[in-house]
């Protein structure tokens, strides 16, 4: 019986010894495993890192061959080693490497607009893409001549960032080029004659050693009498403008000046010329009635002429001018150049005047119409983008339109005893 | 009998150790995929700054950009100081219309303070650059630049785009001697 006992007692004894072995084995081999890697962005998977010390048969049960390693990610991976153990380890790759470039010097005038950040660095590079380049202190606002070096912050998605000082040469300049040696210039009347303009001329341009410089000459008609005004201008790279102001002189050589007499408005030079442009525009109005003359009239109108303030007193054939070779003009010019259309296709018509007049003027056309009388307004107004045409009193009675009706031929639509 | 337990005490440890050190997985053995658990960092998130969305013509100028229709105080504040500034009510009803006369063009605005906006720019200066085309230039540059015109005279050739416009203005031959940018109020506001 005790021999059994004892028998028994030392089985057991062996049994725990392995089993205790087992067990410290097993504790070991969990020790050794780290159960969570992480790696940077871009870098290799290595079957050590997830050991303390690796044993020589650890491999990685599941693939890892397929795992972008440039994209931060989390997986969950086996690993098998020491003979007999597979465990569960946790991968992450995170991205915490910033980008990299140069950065590309700039030469900068003071009053031009500074470039945007993106174009002062260059080269860049990041495994993850640029997220947002941008002046590390704002945009730059530099008004002295000097050199200096502008951060520029290059950030990444996973939000690192390198800075990278750019050099900027900037330039103040303010001074516009000048001339030296322009003079009128006298030639006489010869549809021959030849004019240098830069004859005696010279510039110069503290910064830019070649300036722009042209001769504006549209107003000298050579061969005809006369004074005309002629502007050198000259520009530099920083954008300063010169002008300055000549004349050229034509004459008939040794011929007595005389002054001819001024002639009737009517059959001015002025007038007809406009009648001339006019009537070469009439003709593509023209309907088969006198409503849809009219109605072409101011459509055109409308649609040819820009409007634009003008400051100081125009006269009626001026703004006509104006409205018809430079498209151009304020509610005057709009009425004028209706009226002066309406003129020569016969229509009869008349001027409306703003009454009261509260902050400013305005003028439109009254056009008698099949037999009736009715508000047209060329004008562009900002408010009311459409043509007013062949309206009644109350159909044109917005704020823009008060007017004395007891001064006006009766409307059609319209009260007599309006006002 | 004696064999038997000893055998089956040293089995039953050994199958214990085996069972309790094996893996946490609890699979079947065969080979398992990485499974992608988490995004792991964010992405930051970029604010892309909207400029102005420009549905027309627009005109360049020392690197900046004149967009019609919006606030003058900014250019006005690049272009500096005037060599002549004229300002009255608009008969057309639309406020203050001012014009700022600078040597490279004139500058129109409609409307006063926070409210006055970009109306329009005249130039008459062969030196300025619109957009390729030059103030002396002859009217072909015009169109093989800016294309065929809506609208063409004896006298100009007016584009449009979008609520902009230009008008090309010629000396009643094929010389331009103005071209103009502004609001094609027809088209209205944006």
């Amino acid at each position: 019986m005790k021999k059994i006992i004892g028998k028994i007692t030392g089985f057991l004894y062996v049994a725990a010894i392995v089993t205790v072995s087992v067990i410290f084995t097993i504790r070991d081999a969990d020790r050794n495993i780290i159960r969570t890697v992480t790696i940077e962005a871009g870098d290799e998977i290595r079957i050590a890192d997830f050991f303390r010390e690796c044993p020589k048969d650890a491999k990685f049960v599941t693939p890892v061959s397929g795992i972008d390693t440039s994209v931060p990610a989390i997986y969950k991976l086996t690993v098998f080693y020491d003979e007999a153990f597979k465990k569960d380890v946790v991968l992450k790759i995170e991205d915490h490497t910033g980008p990299k470039g140069i950065a590309i010097p700039k030469k900068q005038w003071a009053r031009v607009k500074w470039p945007e950040a993106k174009d002062c660095v260059g080269y860049l590079y990041d495994l993850n893409g640029i997220a947002k380049i941008e002046y590390q202190n704002g945009t730059p606002d530099y008004e002295i001549s000097g050199l200096y070096m502008v951060p520029v912050v290059v950030t990444d998605w996973y939000n690192n960032s390198a800075v990278i000082d750019v050099p900027f040469e900037v330039t103040d300049d303010h001074n516009a080029p000048l001339f030296y040696g322009i003079h009128d210039i006298n030639i006489d009347n010869s549809e021959n004659a030849v004019i240098n303009y830069f004859d005696g001329v010279t510039w110069k341009d503290d910064f830019d050693e070649e300036p722009r410089v042209i001769v504006d000459n549209k107003n000298v008609e050579i061969g005809v009498e006369g004074s005309y005004l002629i502007t050198y201008k000259a520009v530099d790279a920083a954008g300063n403008i010169r002008t300055q102001d000549a004349f050229v002189n034509i004459k008939e050589p040794n011929v007595i000046n005389s002054v001819l007499g001024a002639g009737a408005a009517w059959d001015s030079n002025e007038h007809n010329e406009i009648v001339r442009i006019a009537s070469g525009v009439l003709d593509s109005l023209k309907g088969s009635s006198d409503s849809e003359t009219a109605k072409n009239i101011f459509d055109w109108v409308h649609s040819h002429v820009t409007y634009e303030q003008i400051f100081g007193v125009q006269t009626y054939e001026g703004a006509v001018y104006q409205a018809l070779t430079k498209h151009s003009g304020d509610c005057y010019g709009f009425y004028a150049c209706s009226k002066f259309l309406l003129d020569l296709a016969g229509i009869p018509n008349m001027m409306v005047v703003r009454y009261p007049v509260t902050y400013q003027g305005h003028y439109w056309n009254l056009v008698k119409i099949d037999g009736e009388w009715y508000h047209c307004d060329s004008t562009m107004f900002m408010n009311h983008p459409t043509v007013y045409f062949k309206n009644t009193d109350s159909q044109i009675g917005d704020s823009r339109h008060r007017f004395d009706g007891s001064m006006l031929p009766v409307r059609a639509g319209g009260n007599p005893e309006y006002a | 009998m004696k064999k038997r337990i000893i055998t089956t005490v040293i089995g039953a440890c050994v199958i214990a150790s085996v069972l309790a050190g094996c893996s946490d997985n609890k699979g079947t053995g065969e080979t398992a995929q990485a499974s992608l658990i988490g995004g792991g960092q964010t992405q930051i998130s970029v604010e892309v700054s909207q400029s102005a969305s420009v549905d027309g013509y627009k005109f360049s100028y020392m690197g900046y950009d004149i967009v019609f229709w919006t606030p003058a105080a900014p250019i006005l504040k690049v272009l500096g100081e005037p060599t002549e500034m004229f300002s009255d009510f608009a008969c057309a009803g639309e406020g203050m219309a001012t014009v700022y006369s600078y040597p490279e063009f004139d500058f129109y605005t409609s409307g006063e303070d926070e409210n006055e906006i970009i109306d329009g720019i005249k130039i008459s200066n062969p030196l300025i650059d619109c957009g390729g085309v030059h103030v002396g230039d002859k009217v072909e540059v015009a169109k093989s630049v800016y294309g065929d015109p809506v609208q063409e005279d004896d006298f100009g050739l007016k584009y449009v785009k979008g609520n902009t416009h230009i008008w090309v203005i010629t000396d009643g031959a094929d010389t331009i001697v103005e071209i103009n940018y502004g609001r094609e109020i027809a088209n209205g506001a944006v």
